[in-house]
């Protein structure tokens, strides 16, 4: 892994730790961005992000364990927000990689885009709330 | 605009709580490049995309210290936060009501961008900085800002765009 090779503040006293977050907001963007153009292209639904659906209670939704999560490793992650078609057959996630990168590590990869149909990559709680399952 | 947050239903840590908020500052951006057209691609400052035009930057990315003249079009937002095409009006009344978000913007770091060179503006997704709240809820750690560009971007970095043909 590689520094950023531009730096993200005006501050060059900037902490540490608000540079490895505006690393995180600027990878989060770029994975919004890329769920949004997968929208685009199928003409799918808009974008649903996982706190219009669960309340701070309930339990976090996780990608499920297929084999298609499992070949991009990307099973039992936390999804931050998806697309689906209205039949199922086309969906997208955003997945955190947050618990996956090691400390010290540049978190350039904390988030990842995965394709697959809805069944692959979507739980059951939120093809439940969906109305897919 | 309403402080949003979209953030994990419970958040292991502030880090899954900034990327929510990114991904959901990421689909505004794409979003409101989608409703008007000639937008360009979107230039990411970690790097990871056109890392050839930041190799000898040498330079600081943020959105201007001095917003007294800053006008800002921001896009309208649905109740659940997703904008449509529509604009608010550039009235004295809608400026005014933007100076406390402009002043809390001022000089906060860029963290991606798209151009629109027929129009001369840029749409920037600017880091929202850190409250204080310790689980980081009800808060806005990002957001879209769209305007003429010498309002919304550094001279320098306008400077960066015109040799890229960005602007």
């Amino acid at each position: 892994m590689t520094l950023p090779r531009a730096r993200l503040s005006k501050n060059d006293d900037i902490p540490p730790e608000l540079f490895t977050r505006q690393e995180i907001l600027a990878n989060g963007a770029a994975c919004g961005h890329r769920l949004r153009t997968i929208s685009t292209v199928y003409g799918m639904n808009p974008v649903k992000y996982a706190s219009e659906y669960f309340d701070p209670d309930d339990e976090q939704p996780k990608a499920p364990i297929t084999e298609a999560t499992m070949f991009y490793g990307v099973d039992d992650l936390p999804i931050l927000a998806w697309v689906v078609n209205d039949t199922g057959g086309l969906a997208a996630i955003v997945v955190d990689l947050v618990e996956r990168i090691k400390e010290g590590e540049s978190p350039y990869t904390n988030c990842r885009v995965v394709q697959g149909t809805a069944g692959e990559v979507l739980p059951r709680e939120i093809l439940e709330k969906m109305g897919l399952s | 605009m309403k402080p949003t947050s979209y953030l994990l239903p419970k958040p292991a840590d502030a880090g899954q709580a900034s990327l929510a908020n990114g991904v959901f500052c990421g689909d505004i951006l794409r979003v409101y490049a989608d409703a008007m057209g000639g937008w360009s691609d979107v230039i990411w400052f970690t790097g990871t995309i056109f890392p050839e035009y930041l190799d000898d930057l040498g330079m600081d990315v943020g959105f201007p210290m001095d917003t007294t003249q800053a006008v800002v079009v921001t896009p309208h937002a649905t109740p659940h936060g997703i904008p449509g095409p529509e604009t608010f009006p550039l009235t004295p009344e809608f400026l005014e009501s933007n100076e406390e978000k402009l002043d809390r913007m001022a000089g906060r770091s860029i963290l991606a961008m798209s151009t629109n060179k027929r129009q001369g503006w840029a749409a920037v997704v600017v880091d929202g900085g850190i409250d204080g709240d310790a689980d980081h809820r009800d808060t806005q750690e990002c957001e879209v800002i769209v305007g003429p560009a010498e309002d919304v971007l550094t001279p320098e970095l306008i400077d960066h765009l015109r040799r890229w043909n960005q602007l």
